[in-house]
């Protein structure tokens, strides 16, 4: 066991991108996770060229045309005030992604350093921080993010705050206990021996070998962020109309929902197809990560 | 073991204390006066002054605190709300059975589809069965609820005609907000199962039991499922905190005036007491609901037992 501790950290930079590709080919070989993958893409691409690909502009009210299903002048129709759905579903995505992932950057990081801090110093730091954690986590994340919501008030940065903190807990307590894990490497004494620092030993030892279990629940986060942003949007504490975020929409629509089902219908799907994605590329990545399925 | 319950129960104290403390100190971080949301834009200065003083919004965060943990914990009064002015417990208590029966039904429905579903996928891995359930399961766990919940009143209401799009009633009332909020979890379980299931399928044992010659029925029911439900129990548990969550949002679309739909209509007023009292009662049930399955799950799992009996059970055997 020692020597090959020793030989790990002779052949660590090598290790480390071996390790790196083939997770990367073992995901390649996934037909699920590389059909999120190129969905997601397309969807970050939408995104990124919203003003480009958009055939209207997304808040451009036009009377004469509303709840005009969908045509060939407008493809996925028109809403109540007569705006084309399709460049607002194109801006929608935007917002969407914005909200997941920097909702999930936000709870990652803090989830990191607190995790780090309980997991690596122990004692009274990481009693404290993890009775806190039991609290946070006592309340269910949808009424957490409800009670976030209502102190920060709706807003689409309100919102990925909300989401954001309600994370912290989940990402810590893994974080952690990962760090359990790693502790007891034969790798920390050596670092320890060369009298490394604390901080440095955890960026440079610990968080590159507690990484993967943060990237795997990070993917699927950014899929349920979405999903609750877009629940939260919908009851009216969220991101509010007129913004084209997908939840707003659907609460815009709520109205139309017997006389005009595609209103509803369109938005849903976009939000479908990018959790999914995510979803996909997250079941992936587990796999791929997964030392147990390594045969 | 009793003393291990009584350990637990006694530990969840503290975490329904910090619940509390928790909820209430991010009600007091929200902006706006509530003595002003009372009063009305009219009031002046001096009355709302004087209504903060009667409220005891003046005084100190601790000495506010200390009083609104009195009450909750010692007489069971959540306060009254800003807006109606009735007692929050009353209301509480009167909506709760309604929010409940949803939770309970996610779960229940959760459980007795899902594992079935799993199971099956599992025992048939890579069969048509399996690809069916589990591409049904990624689309299940990829759909918000409230947007499958608009997808049934849009199919069975509206087009069909078959089920009331809101508000309650019979039994018939209650068919599309509950397979709304169950379908997640249902799918959640059945993901949950299936790994969990081939991951116990792939072992020594089931491989020995086989080679035993232990009937496949037998092999699946005696010998993989049980042990592939233990780490199911706790997925239940969540499963139930996020009905919780889930009806939520369901409440609103189809008008059940539960605890949801009090929460939501607080939020949208600013009447803080009325989220506060809310969020405690939901988080206490959750944390409830979490620890029988702890505690269900100590119970039928040896390895656990062992761990909290510690070595006066292992002479034994």
């Amino acid at each position: 066991m020692s020597r090959a501790a020793v030989m790990e950290k002779q052949s660590n930079e090598a290790k480390k991108q071996n390790q790196f590709l083939e997770v990367m080919k073992r995901l390649s070989y996934n037909k699920g996770a590389m059909v999120g993958l190129i969905l997601f893409l397309l969807v970050v691409l939408v995104a990124i060229f919203a003003p480009v690909l958009a055939p209207y502009d997304y808040a451009k009210i036009n009377i004469k045309d509303r709840c005009l299903a969908p045509c060939a002048q407008y493809i996925f129709g028109t809403d109540h005030m007569g705006r084309d759905i399709l460049s607002r579903v194109m801006y929608g995505a935007r917002y969407s992604l914005l909200i997941g992932v920097g909702s999930v950057i936000f709870s990652a990081v803090f989830g990191v350093i607190f995790g780090s801090i309980a997991g690596f110093y122990g004692g009274k730091w990481d009693n404290l921080i993890m009775r806190l954690c039991d609290v946070i986590q006592s309340i269910p994340g949808m009424i957490l993010n409800i009670a976030l919501a209502c102190v920060l008030g709706p807003g689409v940065y309100n919102t990925i705050l909300a989401l954001g903190t309600e994370g912290i807990a989940g990402t810590a307590r893994l974080m952690r206990s990962s760090i359990l894990n790693v502790r007891k490497m034969e790798y920390m004494d050596a670092a320890r021996m060369s009298n490394c620092s604390n901080p440095f030993i955890i960026l440079k030892h610990v968080l590159p070998n507690t990484f993967a279990p943060i990237l795997v629940q990070a993917t699927m986060g950014v899929g349920a962020r979405i999903m609750m942003a877009a629940s939260m949007s919908y009851i009216g504490i969220g991101v509010q109309p007129p913004t084209p975020e997908w939840g707003a929409m659907l609460s815009d629509s709520r109205d139309f929902l017997m006389k005009y089902p595609y209103m509803c219908l369109i938005p849903g799907v976009a939000i479908m197809i990018v959790v999914l994605a995510l979803n996909l590329l997250g079941d992936g990545l587990r796999d791929a990560m997964d030392p147990k399925l390594k045969k | 073991m009793l003393k291990y319950i009584l350990k637990r129960i006694l530990l969840m104290i503290p975490v329904i204390l910090g619940v509390v403390i928790l909820v209430f100190t991010l009600m007091q971080l929200t902006p706006g006066d509530p003595a002003q949301v009372i009063l009305g834009p009219t009031a002046t200065s001096e009355q709302i002054n004087e209504l903060r003083n009667e409220m005891g919004l003046n005084d100190p965060y601790i000495v506010q605190l200390g009083r609104y943990l009195y009450q909750v914990f010692l007489k069971g009064d959540f306060g009254t709300s800003y807006i109606s002015n009735i007692s929050i417990t009353t209301e509480l208590m009167q909506r709760f059975p309604k929010t409940l029966i949803f939770a309970v039904a996610g779960m229940v429905l959760s459980l007795g589809i899902g594992i079935p579903l799993g199971v099956n996928a599992a025992v048939k891995q890579n069969s048509l069965a399996d690809y069916g359930s589990m591409t049904l399961a990624l689309i299940g766990t990829s759909m918000p609820g409230f947007w499958f919940a608009l997808v049934l009143i849009l199919l069975f209401s509206a087009k069909l005609g078959w089920l009331p799009a809101y508000g309650t009633g019979g039994l018939k009332y209650w068919i599309l907000p509950i397979a709304s909020t169950a379908f997640a979890g249902i799918t959640t379980m059945a993901r949950q199962v299936r790994s969990g299931m081939l991951e116990v399928i792939n072992s020594d044992y089931i491989t020995m039991a086989k080679s035993k010659g232990v009937s496949k029925k037998n092999v699946i029911y005696r010998h993989a499922l049980p042990n592939a439900l233990i780490p199911v129990i706790t997925v239940a548990g969540m499963s139930f905190g996020s009905s919780l969550g889930g009806t939520l949002i369901a409440e609103t679309i189809f008008s059940i005036p539960g605890v949801g739909v009090y929460i939501v209509n607080a939020v949208n007023n600013r009447d803080y007491p009325v989220v506060q009292g809310g969020v405690i009662l939901l988080a206490v049930a959750f944390s409830l609901i979490m620890l029988a399955c702890d505690l269900l799950m100590a119970a039928i799992d040896p390895r656990i037992k062992a761990q909290i009996t510690g070595g006066k059970k292992r002479g034994k055997k």
